[in-house]
């Protein structure tokens, strides 16, 4: 009888640790990453461990990997992109982007160069009203194909303020483009196709007036 | 009459039987092809029993379908004043909503022993314009701080005929070109997301529009 006991408590010991142990492999799930090529590498922390960046997966190419359920941060990293933490929960077999935006140091390094480009656009399409008017605040978005600024009209002071105009331009095959044509308040039904918060962060554009 | 019954063959009650499913299915597929492209309006008329011709279509009180459009609606009733009207019938659940005046002495009678009809009219019309009114609200969140006005400018709002539903609106402004981007600053300090809006400024031509 006693070992009848015995043997019956093995069986069942052995059966908790057989399903335990499939419930852990079960729980890794495989993960596709396909990385930008303007990404050099990516660390792969438990969110838990973000903090003292501590036992990071790194990969550095579009790879599949093995990852256990739970929440996860992944930290870009490269000359261009913004480092910004990606916060991910995997429960799932599952494909992940990683595409950063440019960094607001990289966008703001070309910023001057992509102003260069849009000014005589600006000029050729409005060749006598932009006789009065200045590119002021000027800022790139995403990666760089997304431009939006405020025209202010040179004679504005503080005692006469004129309309201060916003405009938004595209890059497509290398050649910028305004869209539509600039306004005092950009909206969403007339800009269609420009993402919502690019037109959010220029309609907040203030003058230094 | 058991012995009626008794003497129907099976096979005849069966027969009858299909009969009534095929009718019912019948009737079924032709009101859904019938309602097919047309909207749920509701009509709502006092009297009840007055003749509505909608476009060239008569239609009765309570629940219809109609192609979405623009209407001339007429409701007439002998006694009463007629009344014509033209409305834009466009989604489910749009209403039509008419009562009619008595004239003669024998519409008035009739008026006077039907007041039910007429205050649950006039109920049913003001719960109405209620809901339209917090749904508007809900739509256009900015008309709660609308009008506004202050000694530089002047923020409104007027609907937007571009937009059949009548949910939309364009937000007016009235200033000197001085103080329109205070105005437009004015609209973003009460949170408001200010690509969500159309606008309109007074006195302004934008030298940019070639």
């Amino acid at each position: 009888m006693k070992k009848k006991i015995i043997i019956i408590s093995i069986v069942a010991i052995a059966l908790i640790g057989i399903i335990a142990y499939i419930s852990y492999l079960l729980s890794f799930k495989d993960i596709s990453f396909v990385i930008n090529s303007d990404v050099s590498e990516i660390s792969i922390y438990k969110k838990e461990n973000i903090n003292n960046k501590k036992d990071p997966k790194k990969i550095s190419s579009s790879q599949t990997i093995k990852l256990q359920t739970g929440n996860y941060v992944i930290v870009p990293s490269g000359f261009k992109i913004s480092t910004d933490q990606i916060p991910v929960s995997i429960t799932k077999n599952v494909e992940i982007n990683i595409n950063p935006n440019y960094s607001n140091k990289y966008l703001l390094s070309v910023l001057s160069g992509v102003e260069n480009t849009i000014l005589p656009i600006l000029k050729e399409k409005y060749p006598e009203t932009m006789n009065n008017y200045k590119i002021t605040n000027g800022t790139l978005f995403i990666k760089g194909e997304w431009y939006g600024g405020l025209l202010e009209n040179i004679n504005s002071d503080h005692n006469s303020r004129k309309d201060m105009f916003r405009f938004v331009a595209y890059k497509e095959n290398n050649v910028w483009k305004i869209i539509n044509y600039p306004e005092l308040i950009l909206t969403k039904s007339v800009y269609k196709t420009v993402p919502m918060n690019i037109l959010n962060s220029i309609n907040s554009l203030t003058s230094n007036y | 009459m058991n012995n009626i019954l008794y003497k129907i063959k099976p096979a005849y009650i069966i027969i009858l039987f299909f009969i009534i499913v095929i009718s019912v299915i019948s009737f079924t597929i032709y009101q859904k092809v019938d309602q097919t492209g047309k909207i749920q309006i509701s009509i709502n008329l006092v009297p009840k029993d007055s003749k509505i011709t909608i476009g060239n279509n008569q239609y009765t009180n309570g629940l219809n379908y109609i192609a979405p459009g623009e209407y001339k609606i007429t409701v007439q009733k002998d006694g009463f004043e007629t009344k014509k009207v033209v409305k834009k019938l466009i989604k489910d659940n749009d209403k039509v909503n008419i009562s009619l005046i008595a004239q003669s002495e024998e519409a008035k009678k009739w008026a006077v022993i039907n007041k039910a009809q007429y205050s649950d009219f006039e109920n049913m019309v003001a719960k109405d314009t209620q809901e339209k009114g917090i749904t508007f609200q809900q739509i256009n969140p900015i008309t709660k701080n609308l009008p506004f006005k202050n000694y530089l400018f002047s923020i409104g709002y007027k609907n937007d005929s571009s937009d059949k539903t009548g949910n939309s609106i364009i937000i007016t402004i009235s200033t000197s070109p001085q103080y329109r981007q205070s105005a437009i600053s004015q609209i973003e300090r009460w949170g408001y997301n200010l690509a969500d809006y159309n606008y309109e400024f007074s006195g302004f031509n934008n030298p940019f529009k070639i």
